[in-house]
């Protein structure tokens, strides 16, 4: 960034500054144009008002005399002013003895006129005599007027230019000196460790830079939050794959020590199929959550949510489980849902998860009622409540009430939480005097 | 050895109860924290199995009662919670060996082996009386080199002797030292069994002590 300023300041401030030289040089020379014309015209004036009668004698040997009275002074440069009096028939009768001489004779004798001399070209004012017997012509050389206007540009353009130079360099200095801090934080940033997450300290940071500096801190304190979320659930995960492997393990070594007793091995290796469909199980919800709370953005907008589909699909996975147990299962659906949009497939895991703990932990000939209207979606089970500490609890990632007969892998509430979250729903447990309900409502 | 076993997973629980008894333990299986911690106190255990997580009562403040109760049964928690800190907790609480889970069934049975030799004041695995040396850790029993092919319950008898050299062991003792609240024990199954090790190991490798119980022989 740095170089990108200084570079365009160099060349902004070079552009502008030849620009300004351009039109200096312009103006500078229509002001000496103007001021040359002045000064030729006021001197022709004074020719043609001098008496000019001596003239007549055609005596140029007393020109010398006549030029000095002409002219009131005589720092002018011969070579670049000249003049030259003519009688009305074109003859010369008076030159000022250098370029005059070579004026030729004007026959509309008014105002401006660029002619060349010697070669050279001349600007000439041509001026009747009071008494019109006269012509006068007053000349200046044009290179002359444009060497002028050079020196004057030059005598601006030199200081000008040392100038740019001394705004350029503190230029320089300036713009390093204001994105040092800058500069600073860019190397502390590449000189930290890939898991230092902590707040950039941006204290000598210029204001403009400041909220880009908050912002990114901002940025950081997501991402650190986010890895945290990470890392415990790596954690979490890691820990609780921690049992059923240790299950599979001793019931392995169990049948592996068993000899020649078959129903000791028998029954490890029946212990050992039961202790893999749990880790699958595990495994499998793990994955749900992972996915769920993986960041993935879903459009809850785009599907319209088929409820009685939902719920009877649900029904028909749950009706062997619910018939073992002599547990039935009661709709109340009023025709009015709680939500119209929303992923199908995300409601369908989320009432599996509902409708299986609540068969799980429900006992023998419990009821469970789906309950459905347009401000919620209710589950609830007959038989079995929830310890009051333990409610608050509920749906914490592997967070399991103790004392609990039924495999679990503790993640089911939790991946209804995240399911009714994604939603935009809210998710609330409470006892009731017949038993438990997970109410879900529409924020 | 007789271990009591508080576990609440299921298969591991029914693993260990299994395998253990497999390796020559007598094992008592709870599945509770309450009556885990009321068990300890039934019967006079070598060693407890204790896990952390436990419904009703945590294993650590389970562990912590029985310490501040003066029991000095040996304890080796056994635990999904297998970082440093929870591992030092559980020392500090009273534990006498931590083992996190997955485990190794054999490795745990080393353990509890270690743990009893301990409690009875055996330095090494290896224990000599006379022309008989047995290895706990293996539960080989040799007579003048010849290894003796002897039952569990009767390998158990004879290291429990051997484990209490100076005591005399009644037949209550020696009764719930070699059976578990399951099994069924026939009223003569103990003297069955010393005549069985007399018959393999000889006559005066376990001493009658009349009306009292029995002794390892002198010899």
């Amino acid at each position: 960034m740095k170089q990108r300023l200084i570079i365009s300041l160099i060349v902004i401030t070079t552009v502008i500054w030849f620009i300004a030289g351009v039109l200096s040089w312009f103006n500078t020379r229509e002001n000496l144009n103007e001021f040359f014309d002045t000064y030729q015209l006021l001197l022709a004036k004074q020719l043609s008002g001098a008496n000019l009668d001596d003239l007549k004698a055609d005596n140029q040997q007393r020109s010398d005399e006549t030029i000095e009275r002409l002219l009131n002074d005589g720092e002018e440069d011969d070579d670049a002013l000249g003049f030259a009096i003519f009688n009305r028939q074109g003859d010369i009768v008076f030159h000022d003895g250098n370029n005059g001489k070579d004026f030729h004779f004007n026959q509309n004798p008014v105002g401006f006129i660029d002619q060349k001399v010697g070669g050279d070209k001349w600007r000439i004012i041509w001026v009747l005599s009071a008494d019109k017997q006269f012509v006068v012509a007053v000349g200046q050389e044009a290179e002359f007027r444009k060497e002028m206007a050079f020196e004057v540009v030059s005598s601006f353009f030199i200081p000008w230019g040392i100038g740019l130079l001394f705004f350029i360099l503190a230029s320089v200095i300036l713009i390093s000196r204001e994105l040092k801090p800058v500069k600073d934080v860019a190397k502390k940033i590449s000189a930290r460790k890939s898991d230092d997450l902590s707040p950039i300290i941006s204290s000598n940071m210029p204001k403009e830079i400041q909220p880009l500096i908050n912002a990114m801190n901002h940025f950081l304190e997501r991402i650190s939050v986010m890895l945290e979320h990470e890392r415990s659930f790596i954690y979490n995960s890691a820990h609780e794959l921690r049992s059923p492997l240790a299950a599979l393990k001793v019931q392995l070594e169990v049948a592996l020590i068993s000899g020649n007793d078959s129903f000791t091995r028998n029954n490890a290796l029946c212990n050992l199929e039961i202790g893999i469909e749990r880790l699958s199980r595990l495994v499998e919800q793990l994955l749900t959550l992972s996915k769920l709370e993986g960041g993935s953005t879903y459009n809850i907008d785009e599907e319209i949510l088929d409820w009685p589909q939902i719920i009877n699909e649900i029904l028909c996975d749950n009706e062997d489980n619910a018939k073992a147990k002599n547990i039935t299962i009661e709709i109340s659906d009023s025709g009015r849902y709680p939500l119209q949009h929303g992923k199908n497939i995300l409601w369908s895991l989320l009432l599996r998860n509902l409708i299986d703990n609540a068969i799980k932990y429900s006992p023998v000939e419990a009821k469970i009622k789906i309950e459905l209207t347009k401000d919620h979606l209710i589950v609830s089970n007959t038989g079995v409540k929830v310890d009051n500490l333990n409610i608050e609890k509920l749906g914490t990632r592997f967070f399991r009430p103790s004392g609990q007969d039924v495999d679990g892998s503790g993640l089911g509430l939790s991946i209804v939480k995240k399911i009714a979250q994604i939603h935009e729903c809210s998710v609330d447990f409470k006892n009731f005097e017949q038993g438990f309900s997970v109410i879900i409502k529409n924020r | 050895m007789r271990i009591l076993l508080i576990e609440d997973d299921k298969l591991i629980g029914d693993g260990l109860n299994v395998g253990l008894s497999k390796l020559g333990f007598v094992v008592d299986w709870i599945q509770n924290g309450f009556e885990g911690k009321e068990a300890v106190t039934q019967t006079a255990y070598d060693a407890v199995i204790l896990d952390i997580g436990l419904p009703g009562q945590n294993g650590i403040s389970i562990l912590k009662e029985w310490r501040e109760d003066g029991r000095p049964e040996p304890v080796l928690i056994l635990t999904a919670q297998g970082d440093v800190n929870q591992r030092i907790l559980g020392l500090e609480s009273g534990a006498d060996d931590y083992m996190s889970k997955p485990f190794s069934l054999k490795e745990v049975a080393a353990r509890l082996n270690a743990l009893t030799r301990r409690r009875y004041d055996v330095l090494t695995p290896i224990i000599k009386h006379g022309d008989i040396t047995f290895n706990s850790q293996t539960k080989a029993v040799f007579l003048k080199n010849k290894q003796i092919v002897m039952s569990p319950k009767e390998t158990l008898l004879y290291e429990l002797l051997l484990m209490n050299k100076n005591k005399v062991l009644s037949k209550s003792v020696i009764e719930q030292k070699l059976y578990s609240w399951d099994d069924e024990i026939l009223s003569n199954a103990i003297e069955v069994h010393v005549h069985n090790i007399r018959a393999k190991l000889g006559r005066n490798a376990i001493k009658t002590i009349s009306k009292i119980g029995y002794q390892i022989g002198d010899l």
